[in-house]
C-alpha cells in the first residue's frame, strides 16, 4: 500500500471499495457500495463530488473522516494512511450536529478546547470565525434559538477554526431553502478564496458543484465508482453571476448527460 | 383580549371542583353528619396546622413538632435518594453507552425491579431491624429503578452525529463522555432524579410505619392509635407539601450546576 498516485495531493482516496454485510440476503456477499474510488484533492484545491442520491457519497465521507473503515483500498493524508477520526479532518454534515446545550460561542470554541490553546487565542479565534461567518451578536445564543442556515454557519465555523488539513462537506446546504442555500454558497466562496482551506465537497445539486469546485467527481449509481473527472475552467474570483452564464449552461448540460447515462445503465 | 377572558374563566373553571369539595366538607361536618373524630372540620384542621408547625396553642401532644418530624423523615430521604442517585446515575449511563454492559448489567436489573417495593418490607426488617437502614434502604431501592432508567434511556439518547462531531473536532472518548454523553443524556437524568425523589418520599412513610419514634410517616401512624384523626390529615399535608417542596429545591440545586440552564 501506500503508493500514491499523484504527488503533492493533500489527499489521496486510493481505490476505495466498501461492502456492507447484508444479513438478510442468501448470498452472503453483502451490498457494495463503493466500487474503487480514486479521487484526490491538492492543497488548497476544492473538489466536488456529485452524483445520484444512494451512490455511496456519504458513506465515502465517512471512510475519509474514519467513521467507517474501508473494505479495501485506503485514504492517504499528505502521504500516510488516516485510521479512525481526527482533527485534521473537520467535518460539515448535512444534518444539524452543533451541540444543543452549548451556545455558538461554545460550540466553536469546542475544538479549539481540544488542542488545548490557551484561554486567550480560543477566544480571539472563536470571535475571528464569529466574524468571518457574519453572525456577530448571536455568538451567546444557543442552536435552537438560531435559523437552518446560521447552524450550518457555525457547523463551518467550528471546523474551520480548527484549521483541518482537509474539510469534508457532506450535502451542508442539503437541508435549506433556496434562498439561504445560494446565500450560503456565496459565503463559502468568499471564505474559501480568503482561507484556502483544501475542501471536499459533496452534492447532488450540479449547479452548486460548478459554482464551487475547482474540478468536479461524477460518481455513478451503486456502486459508486468514480465516471468522470471534469476540470471546471470558470476563472476565480467566481460569484453567484456565473450561474446564468451560457458557458456556464454548456457545462451543466454536458455533466446532467453523464449523470444520465450512468443513472440509465443502471435502470 | 378574547385570550385572556378564556384564560380568566379556565381559572374559574379549575376552582369549582375544589371549592365544590370544600363547601360540602364544611357543610356536612357543620351539621354532624360525619363525626369529628372520622372527618373534622376543614377550621379544625386549619388551626390544627398552625399549631403543629408553631405549637402556641397547645392542642395535642404534637403540638410544635412538625420540625422534628419533617427533618427525621427529610433526613431519611436524603440519605436513601441520594444513594440511589450516586448508584443509578453512573450505572444507567455507562449501561446505556456500552451495548455489552447494558447486556450483562440490565437483565438483572429488570428482574429485581419486577419485585414490588413494598414487598421488601418484611426482609428489609429482618437484615437492617427496624428505624433508619431499614427506611433508607426502601427509599434507595425504590428510588434506584426510575434513576437508573432515565439514565440509560439518556444515555442511549445521545446522537451518534454529537459523538462523530467531538471525535472530528479532536475528542478523546473521555472527554467525548464528560462532554457529549453526560450532557446529552441530563435531560433525561434529570427527570429520572426528580421521579426518584417523589419516590423516595413515598417510601419514607411505608418505613416509618414499621414502628420508628419520630418522622411524618411515624406521626401519622401513631396519630392513628391515638385516635388524632386530624393530625393524620394534616401529616398527610404535610408529606405532600415537603415533597413538592424537595422538588423544587432538586429542580434548583441541579440548574444551578446544569452545563445549560434551558436543559433541565
Amino acid at each position: 500500500m501506500g503508493e500514491t498516485q499523484c504527488y503533492g495531493c493533500r489527499i489521496n482516496i486510493e481505490r476505495v471499495s466498501k461492502i456492507f454485510p447484508d444479513h438478510s440476503a442468501r448470498d452472503s456477499r453483502g451490498l457494495e457500495v463503493l466500487k474503487n474510488v480514486t479521487m484526490c484533492a491538492k492543497p488548497g484545491e476544492m473538489v466536488c463530488l456529485t452524483g445520484p442520491s444512494g451512490c455511496g457519497k456519504t458513506t465515502l465521507i465517512n471512510i475519509v473522516a474514519g467513521f467507517e473503515k474501508a473494505t479495501s483500498g485506503c485514504i492517504l493524508l499528505d502521504g500516510s494512511e488516516v485510521r479512525g477520526p481526527g482533527p485534521d479532518r473537520g467535518v460539515v454534515f448535512q444534518e444539524d450536529a452543533l451541540f444543543p446545550w452549548l451556545n455558538a460561542w461554545q460550540n466553536i470554541a469546542y475544538g479549539l478546547k481540544q488542542k488545548g490553546l490557551p484561554q486567550k487565542d480560543i477566544a480571539e479565534r472563536v470571535e475571528t470565525f464569529i466574524e468571518l461567518i457574519e453572525l456577530q451578536g448571536f455568538s451567546r445564543h444557543f442552536p435552537d434559538q438560531l435559523s437552518g442556515g446560521m447552524k450550518q454557519r457555525v457547523a463551518l465555523a467550528r471546523v474551520l477554526a480548527n484549521s483541518p488539513a482537509v474539510l469534508l462537506m457532506d450535502e451542508p446546504f442539503a437541508a435549506l431553502d433556496y434562498q439561504t442555500r445560494r446565500s450560503m454558497q456565496e459565503l463559502l466562496l468568499g471564505l474559501w478564496q480568503k482561507l484556502r482551506q483544501t475542501i471536499i465537497f459533496v452534492t447532488h445539486d450540479i449547479d452548486e458543484a460548478l459554482l464551487l469546485a475547482g474540478r468536479v467527481y461524477i460518481m455513478s449509481a451503486r456502486p459508486g465508482t468514480i465516471l468522470e473527472e471534469i476540470p471546471i475552467p470558470f476563472p476565480w474570483p467566481r460569484s453567484l453571476e456565473i450561474l446564468n452564464e451560457s458557458e456556464f449552461v454548456h457545462f451543466k448540460k454536458m455533466i446532467y448527460n453523464s449523470t444520465a447515462k450512468s443513472a440509465g445503465g443502471r435502470g | 383580549m378574547n385570550r385572556y377572558r378564556l384564560q380568566v374563566r379556565c381559572h374559574v373553571i379549575s376552582l369549582i371542583i375544589p371549592i365544590g369539595i370544600l363547601l360540602i366538607w364544611v357543610l356536612i361536618t357543620a351539621y354532624n353528619r360525619i363525626p369529628g373524630y372520622i372527618l373534622p372540620a376543614p377550621l379544625t384542621l386549619l388551626t390544627g396546622f398552625y399549631d403543629f408547625i408553631f405549637g402556641f396553642l397547645g392542642l395535642s401532644p404534637y403540638s410544635g413538632t412538625f420540625w422534628q418530624h419533617t427533618l427525621a423523615s427529610s433526613k431519611r430521604v436524603l440519605a436513601g435518594f441520594l444513594l440511589a442517585a450516586i448508584l443509578g446515575v453512573p450505572a444507567g449511563i455507562i449501561a446505556g453507552s456500552n451495548p455489552w454492559i447494558e447486556k450483562m448489567l440490565d437483565p438483572p436489573i429488570q428482574a429485581i425491579r419486577s419485585i414490588p417495593g413494598i414487598s421488601w418490607l418484611p426482609l428489609a426488617i429482618i437484615w437492617f431491624g427496624i428505624g433508619m437502614r431499614t427506611t433508607v434502604f426502601l427509599i434507595a431501592l425504590a428510588a434506584f429503578f426510575p434513576i437508573y432508567l432515565n439514565s440509560l434511556h439518556g444515555a442511549k439518547q445521545v446522537r451518534q452525529i454529537w459523538k462523530r462531531s467531538a471525535q472530528m473536532l479532536g475528542a478523546d472518548p473521555l472527554t467525548i463522555f464528560y462532554t457529549v454523553v453526560l450532557p446529552g443524556a441530563m435531560p433525561s437524568v434529570v427527570s429520572g432524579l426528580r421521579t426518584g425523589m417523589g419516590l423516595s418520599w413515598a417510601y419514607v412513610v411505608l418505613g416509618e410505619l414499621t414502628g420508628v419514634p419520630d418522622g411524618l410517616g411515624a406521626m401519622i401512624m401513631d396519630a392513628r392509635m391515638l385516635g388524632q384523626v386530624q393530625i393524620i390529615l394534616i401529616g398527610m399535608v404535610a408529606i405532600a407539601v415537603v415533597g413538592r417542596l424537595s422538588d423544587r429545591l432538586l429542580l434548583a440545586l441541579l440548574r444551578a450546576v446544569a452545563w445549560r440552564k434551558e436543559i433541565v
